[in-house]
């Protein structure tokens, strides 16, 4: 059950995600200054195929199943509700009509009825969201509360995404590690 | 080593043809099953499509660099006596090589529209990611199959190549195709986010959000390449002028009218839930104009200066373009239920209805430009074949513009949703009397500063709409002073009563520190706002075109002659040489009316070692922020030492330039991250310090270039001034054109070939005889055909040309009325929980703890 960050070979294509372009262009450009412009395209051309591969090699080991993926990652690929994206809508409502008011765009009584009403259906879908997330927050807390009784705190890992629990990111089948 | 360097590079792109083919799938399947292993093996799909990409371009690049003439792009674009820039910016310089470009930006779009989107958009991405890789394997399969630039030449390697057209050896072109390819392909990205947005049924908010800055980074590089186009026109071609309304600068700027629509419509969406269906179809249309663009630019089916070589790629364009069309329709269709408009418009005196109109404006001008550019080929097929020239265009599309103008600036003024009666009266009163009150000065004074109010205008056709339009025209100087004076009243108004509130409720903040904080808290409003003042400024260069003034001359050294206020002394020619040609210059020393010098302009004919029959005109020019002093050398004997000149005194034009930068500096302020929860204070400054920096430097770059395009020289062919001796000669030369084969939509008052001078010395000659400006019409149709002319004749089916359009507009016109009307009429949309009372809760706090936050 080993984090996906322990992993070295994965730590060091993390990394090297970074470093590797940098020291192409580096190299690319010593050659450059040395053997010529025709020396320095050649570099870059040899540190773009390689990236090209790694980034098609990635892919195919994910595929393949050879390859996990972080549980950070799979929380960052959660989307807004919709509810978000309402509430979203409303507070941009609301911001216009406070600047419209102190621009003098709008007269007080409208911008006092407006806003009421604006107000009141941003404060019902902020319940409405706090309604949504209460089970999750509840099954997040059992979790959490669980975890602590099997381990201390100080001795708690990164979060497991390959264990087979029920934190398990979505739509994928529990992956257990050899 | 390399012997088989032309395969290599055709392996490679088959390699991304497969891999963008094995990316589409994954993507698919991740958007089918949701599963995050498989979108994220998409992703590493897309970034490594990208490196093949990557690497196409620099095994392209490596041929060039190495002369590798066995290669047919290279030895076309490129010779052995280029520098290395010229050598880079040939891999843009022809057709095949332009596509690969194209692949290549559009790859780098895809790999920061990928990098960016991890963490969000989970259920959009696949589908993101998998139109991207859509849109990248018909320019493969371009590639592969009809314009690969690996192709080999059937007669092996040349000792040398062609070499670059030298008309394409500048500063310029080195940037240009770049900057506008970058809007193009651009708008790939926001038109991914439709598409899934369309196939996932998410059409709220959640795609415009993600495709805006993508849509307002696309616009502002679609803006700085219109505008470079501008500078490499004005200062390489020799004519004087900046805009010719050649098909290619139509097809370039019709997708930044649509992005401009859908930047102010997408508000609407954000904050009513409505033009759902319109922003959509917005998107998809600008998608579909930039391969339009493309297509016209390599299909050669319109006359253009710009196009490449005539090749049958165009077929692929056509069935790509009605996919397009058929996709983006299709799921328009699917969707429609879901596109319905959530909101209600409370009142036609809102900021609302204002983008609805504003949207029609800048749909007609594109609809307008759009079927003036293609009506040539569409009057080959009903009718008799027609040219449209600059002459038409200026005509109907410059009184539009002004049309959108007012609407620019009429639009902050409103407020969203409601604006009181007597908000609005307030908000119109100061900037009508700023307005009035500068047009009165400029008809009281205008002709006494050179700049008369009220100026003579051609008439295009005969009859009634002939006069309404000329009458038009003579009053366009007017109108464009009372709005460019309207525009800055109303955004300095914004800026001051914004300002004022926030002093209001902030006592402690100064001036400059109230300025600070209102645009860095409102960054896409008062962005926005930046962006209008750089148009409005581009706008007074416009106008300045009214007041040119054109003269030919010859002299001999010693010799002076005044133009306007300003006196020019002919110096003297010189000759110097470099390895790839000979340079004549001839220097005039030019001082104003008070006899203070302006500089001394030197002109030149170059020499070129590879096209010694074809010397070439470089433009010398000194600026002022009144007028631009513009001198082409005509000819330079060396045996009598008389040169020709012809000299163009451009007013304002600087200010065109001075726009752009503004604009740019605006869209930085626009485009600038929002702020993060728990960023610093000191944070904030620093990002705006950094977005300061970073918009002058564009800026600074945009500023640099006259002088860097003017040393680097460069070539006309037969674009260049000719001078017009009398109104009638004004009103005839630019309605004719040039027939000589090499330049088919030059009008005879631009261009300088031989054949254009005897057609101006026939025409001269009918003049001396008392010919009627129809006469000559008449004469020179009968000789040429009704090709020749630069408006079509106003008769029969050819009167489709302006009808079409404003019959649409017109149209529209009522229909948006209509909508509007239905949507007031609707009502005031219920909210759910009624208005709220009683005593401030938590929910309170905590919404306006959000509030603040928020950057609008």
């Amino acid at each position: 059950m080993a984090d996906t960050k322990e992993n070295p070979l994965d730590l060091i294509l993390e990394r090297s995600s970074i470093l590797a372009p940098a020291a192409v262009f580096l190299g690319a450009a010593a050659l450059g200054a040395f053997r010529g412009p025709g020396a320095a395209v050649l570099a870059l051309a040899g540190g773009t195929l390689l990236g090209a591969v790694a980034g098609l090699w990635g892919s195919l080991r994910i595929l393949a199943g050879d390859a996990p993926i972080s549980l950070h990652e799979a929380i960052d690929l959660g989307a807004p509700s919709e509810l978000q994206e309402r509430k979203q809508k409303i507070l941009l409502a609301l911001k216009d009509l406070q600047r419209e008011h102190s621009l003098g765009k709008i007269s007080d009584e409208d911008f006092k009825e407006l806003s009421a009403r604006y107000r009141a259906e941003a404060k019902q879908l902020l319940r409405d969201m706090d309604e949504d997330l209460a089970p999750a927050r509840q099954k997040a807390e059992a979790l959490l509360a669980a975890r602590l009784q099997v381990a201390p705190a100080s001795a708690l890992p990164e979060a497991d995404p390959s264990s087979p629990s029920e934190d398990q990111p979505d739509g994928d089948p529990p992956r257990r590690e050899p | 080593m390399f012997e088989s360097l032309p395969e290599f590079g055709t392996g490679v792109l088959y390699a991304v043809l497969v891999s963008a083919a094995y990316t589409f799938a994954v993507s698919l399947v991740a958007g089918r099953n949701r599963s995050p292993r498989t979108l994220e093996a998409a992703r590493l799909g897309a970034y490594g499509t990208i490196g093949l990409v990557g690497l196409a371009l620099l095994v392209l690049a490596y041929a060039f660099v190495t002369h590798d003439f066995r290669i047919r792009y290279v030895a076309r674009y490129s010779d052995r006596s280029m520098p290395l820039p010229y050598l880079f910016a040939s891999l843009w310089g022809g057709q095949d090589g332009s596509l690969l470009w194209w692949s290549f930006l559009l790859s780098g779009y895809t790999g920061a529209c990928v990098a960016w989107m991890k963490g969000r958009y989970r259920e959009l991405q696949p589908y993101v990611i998998a139109t991207l890789m859509s849109i990248l394997g018909f320019f493969l399969v371009l590639m592969l199959f009809a314009a690969n630039p690996f192709w080999t030449s059937f007669s092996g390697a040349r000792p040398d190549g062609e070499g670059l057209n030298p008309l394409l050896q500048n500063f310029y072109m080195a940037i240009h195709p770049p900057s506008l390819y970058t809007g193009f392909v651009g708008c790939a990205v926001p038109f991914a986010f439709a598409v899934a947005a369309l196939v996932t049924g998410r059409l709220d908010s959640e795609w415009i959000g993600a495709s805006r800055k993508w849509m307002l980074f696309a616009w502002l590089f679609l803006s700085i390449g219109n505008g470079l186009g501008m500078l490499w026109a004005y200062e390489e071609l020799g004519w004087g002028g900046y805009w010719a309304w050649d098909p290619v600068e139509n097809a370039a700027c019709l997708p930044w009218f649509t992005a401009s629509a859908y930047l102010h419509s997408i508000m609407v969406q954000e904050r009513r839930g409505m033009l759902k269906i319109w922003n959509v179809a917005l998107v998809c249309t600008t998608f579909f104009l930039t391969i339009f663009g493309t297509f016209l630019t390599r299909s050669g089916m319109i006359a253009s200066v710009h196009s490449f070589a005539q090749s049958d790629i165009g077929k692929y364009f056509v069935v790509y373009m009605g996919l397009i069309v058929a996709a983006s329709a299709g799921l328009i269709v699917w969707r429609l239920p879901q596109l319905r408009a959530e909101g209600r418009i409370e009142t036609v005196l809102s900021r609302e209805a204002a983008y609805v109109f504003n949207n029609w404006a800048l749909l007609g001008i594109a609809t307008f430009i759009s079927v003036a550019t293609v009506f040539p080929k569409i009057s080959e097929l009903w009718a008799e074949p027609v040219t449209v020239g600059p002459a038409f265009y200026n005509r109907w599309v410059v009184p539009a513009g002004l049309a959108v103008f007012a609407l620019m600036g009429a639009g902050p003024l409103f407020g969203y949703r409601k604006t009181s009666r007597s908000a609005l009266i307030k908000a119109f009163r100061l900037p009508t009397a700023v307005a009035v009150g500068f047009a009165v000065a400029h008809l009281a004074l205008g002709g006494f500063f050179g700049f008369p109010a009220i100026v003579a205008s051609p008439e295009i056709y005969p009859g009634a709409l002939g006069t309404l339009l000329r009458g038009l025209g003579s009053l366009l100087p007017l109108i464009s002073t009372f709005l460019c004076a309207f525009n800055f009243a109303v955004i300095t108004q914004e800026f001051v009563r914004g300002i004022q509130a926030r002093r209001a409720s902030q006592q402690e903040e100064g001036i400059g520190e109230a300025l600070f904080r209102l645009v860095s808290k409102g960054r896409r409003r008062y962005g926005g706002y930046i962006v209008h003042a750089g148009i409005a400024l581009m706008f007074v260069g416009f106008t300045g075109k009214a007041w040119g003034v054109d003269k030919e001359t010859a002299l001999r050294p010693g010799e002076t002659f005044e133009v306007g206020s300003y006196r020019f002394t002919y110096k003297g020619s010189r000759m110097e040489v470099d390895p790839g040609k000979r340079m004549v210059f001839a220097d005039l020393q030019v001082d104003r009316a008070d006899g203070s010098s302006l500089g001394v302009a030197s002109p030149a004919k170059f020499i070129y070692r590879k096209m010694p029959e074809q010397p070439t005109s470089e433009v010398s020019m000194l600026h002022t922020l009144r007028d631009d002093i513009y001198v082409v050398l005509g000819s330079a004997n060396p045996q009598t030492k008389v040169a020709t000149f012809q000299i163009h005194i451009n007013p304002l034009v600087s200010y065109i330039w001075l726009g752009l930068i503004i604009v740019i500096f605006g869209s930085a302020v626009c485009l600038w991250p929002d702020l993060a929860l728990g960023e610093s204070g000191a944070w904030a400054y620093a990002r705006a310090a950094g977005s300061f920096t970073a918009s002058i430097f564009l800026a600074l770059l945009i500023a640099s270039t006259p002088a860097r395009a003017f040393a680097q020289g460069s070539s006309s062919l037969h674009a260049g001034t000719v001078e017009m001796r009398s109104s009638q000669e004004r009103e005839v030369f630019p309605m004719l054109l040039c027939q000589c084969g090499a330049c088919a939509r030059l009008p005879l008052d631009n261009c300088v070939c031989s054949t254009a001078d005897e057609e101006r010395s026939h025409i001269r000659a009918m003049m001396s005889a008392g010919s009627s400006n129809q006469q000559i019409f008449e004469d020179y149709v009968a000789r040429h055909g009704t090709a020749s002319l630069a408006v079509p004749p106003n008769k029969g089916k050819l009167s489709a040309i302006w009808a079409v359009p404003v019959a649409g507009v017109l149209m529209a016109g009522v229909g948006v009325l209509m909508l509007l009307r239905r949507w007031k009429n609707a009502g005031t949309p219920a909210l759910a929980g009624g208005p709220a009372a009683g005593i401030p809760d938590d929910y309170d706090r905590r919404l306006d703890e959000e509030l603040e936050r928020l950057d609008g």
